[in-house]
């Protein structure tokens, strides 16, 4: 059986295929308030969108001011060669498809993206590497919403990605209450307007914009050991286990700035 | 900001405020989002701003900021008569006690600075006026985008049907239930702690509709 997209204009049983994933994103809807953790919820996601005839998906926060991405990342299904492939390359920054989800706030095509950008020898080589590990298409889920942190969610076929609106617009809500439980199940997003003090946004930010402890007390004029100890209490308020995956919390909880 | 009620009960008295309702609603829905022909007076109105039709409408110095309309589903609904084939679920909803929010808006000078905690308070204003009248349910066709806000609101939603787009925007019928849990979610988020909403005139009394309605239409 082919792998494709299954539910696209021109298949005869469009409309059967159509209910019966319609229910499927209902009762994923309804499971969604039972979990508790992210990886039971990611796999359960992920096996609805292997029904649709995607292999796999990345849930990324996005990085404004030229970052890198790999900070924001909530959930790579990518393969993994893949992943060190393009943080290596700094791929994201040259990525059309990557590119285009910092601008957009409506679901595109991967294709679209790449006919609108500058065709580069650069976009053709990503384009071809992805291609080659099974990610040659897709269809990507801009989580515009004016009260939080921006995300997307990419997802991947092999074959030909040709959704009609009525499958875009099943995924984008199946997509939307994926990124809602997760937020809701991420470190450091219930209701608590700020987790961390004053002090500590401030160590924290000048760590993000790559002070080492040292330096950070010398500008703060106090001792590195206190540095040290905010730091860790950092971590431990966040629930996370180093200071890389503390700043890409406090940004995305906007504690600190990007 | 405070958040007028106004019915048709007590719309004489508000005479003013709803002239000025639909000529912001012409600006939005006919200018901005193009949804609907330019009207030759200039304000927007549609078939179903009816006798029936519930007006919430936030007011700050004199002027409308906000606005938002109601509408029992047992009376013709944008749902009912405009996307019923999208409520898949379990049909289009007709309940005295859930009704249809549409028109939903902040003025464009007021939605970046300001506009999540203007949406806040309007929307507990909503919440303490549905708690008010024994409403259970409320919502509608919905732009997807807007779900996550609700859920930050801690409101439960459920969605009765299918996405999809509409004027380029993808859609879902979704209603959310009113609840103190609801009122109170919102509350914490609008920084309210006093009430915005006020009853001015003569009430449409919900559960004696037809004395109550006959009184308030009179001559209309």
């Amino acid at each position: 059986m082919s792998g494709a997209p299954r539910r696209n204009a021109a298949s005869d049983d469009s409309k059967d295929n159509a209910l019966m994933n319609r229910d499927d994103i209902y009762d994923f809807i309804a499971r969604c308030d039972s979990y508790r953790s992210l990886e039971p919820l990611f796999a359960d996601y992920s096996e609805i969108l292997k029904s649709y005839g995607f292999n796999s998906f990345i849930f990324t926060g996005l990085p404004t001011h030229g970052d890198d991405v790999e900070s924001y990342v909530i959930k790579n299904a990518w393969p993994d060669e893949w992943t060190d492939r393009y943080r290596e390359q700094r791929y994201f920054l040259k990525d059309p498809v990557s590119q285009w989800s910092l601008k957009r706030s409506k679901p595109f095509f991967w294709a679209e993206a790449r006919a609108a950008s500058l065709s580069t020898a650069q976009a053709t080589k990503i384009e071809n590497e992805a291609r080659a590990f099974g990610l040659g298409e897709g269809v990507a889920f801009p989580m515009y919403d004016a009260s939080s942190w921006q995300a997307v969610i990419s997802l991947a076929t092999a074959d030909k990605c040709d959704l009609d609106k009525n499958s875009i617009a099943n995924l984008y809500l199946l997509s939307l209450y994926c990124k809602m439980t997760a937020c809701d199940l991420l470190p450091g997003s219930t209701d608590r307007s700020a987790v961390l003090s004053a002090r500590e946004q401030e160590i924290l930010q000048w760590v993000s914009a790559g002070k080492s402890s040292w330096e950070v007390s010398k500008i703060l004029n106090i001792s590195e050991g206190t540095v040290t100890q905010h730091l860790a209490k950092i971590r431990a308020k966040m629930g996370v286990s180093n200071t890389t995956h503390a700043i890409a919390t406090a940004i995305r909880n906007r504690e600190i700035r990007p | 900001m405070n958040v007028h009620v106004i019915t048709d009960a007590n719309k004489t008295a508000y005479a003013a405020e709803l002239d000025q309702l639909f000529r912001i609603r012409h600006r939005i829905y006919v200018e901005e989002k193009k949804w609907r022909e330019p009207s030759d007076d200039g304000r927007e109105t549609d078939q179903f701003d009816t006798e029936h039709a519930v007006h919430l409408v936030g007011i700050r110095n004199g002027k409308i900021i906000a606005g938002s309309r109601f509408i029992p589903t047992t009376q013709p609904h944008l749902l009912s008569e405009v996307f019923p084939h999208l409520c898949t679920r379990n049909g289009v909803v007709r309940d005295s006690a859930v009704f249809e929010w549409t028109r939903g808006f902040i003025v464009p000078e007021y939605r970046e600075t300001g506009g999540l905690l203007i949406k806040a308070q309007f929307c507990t204003a909503v919440m303490e006026y549905c708690l008010g009248e024994g409403i259970n349910q409320i919502g509608g066709i919905q732009e997807l985008y807007w779900l996550p806000l609700w859920k930050r609101f801690g409101w439960v939603v459920h969605v009765i049907g299918e996405p999809s787009e509409i004027d380029g925007d993808i859609c879902v019928p979704a209603y959310f239930d009113v609840s103190e849990d609801a009122l109170n979610g919102v509350r914490r988020r609008a920084n309210l702690d006093h009430s915005i909403l006020v009853h001015r005139g003569a009430r449409n009394s919900r559960g004696q509709s037809p004395l109550g309605l006959a009184c308030g239409s009179a001559g209309a």
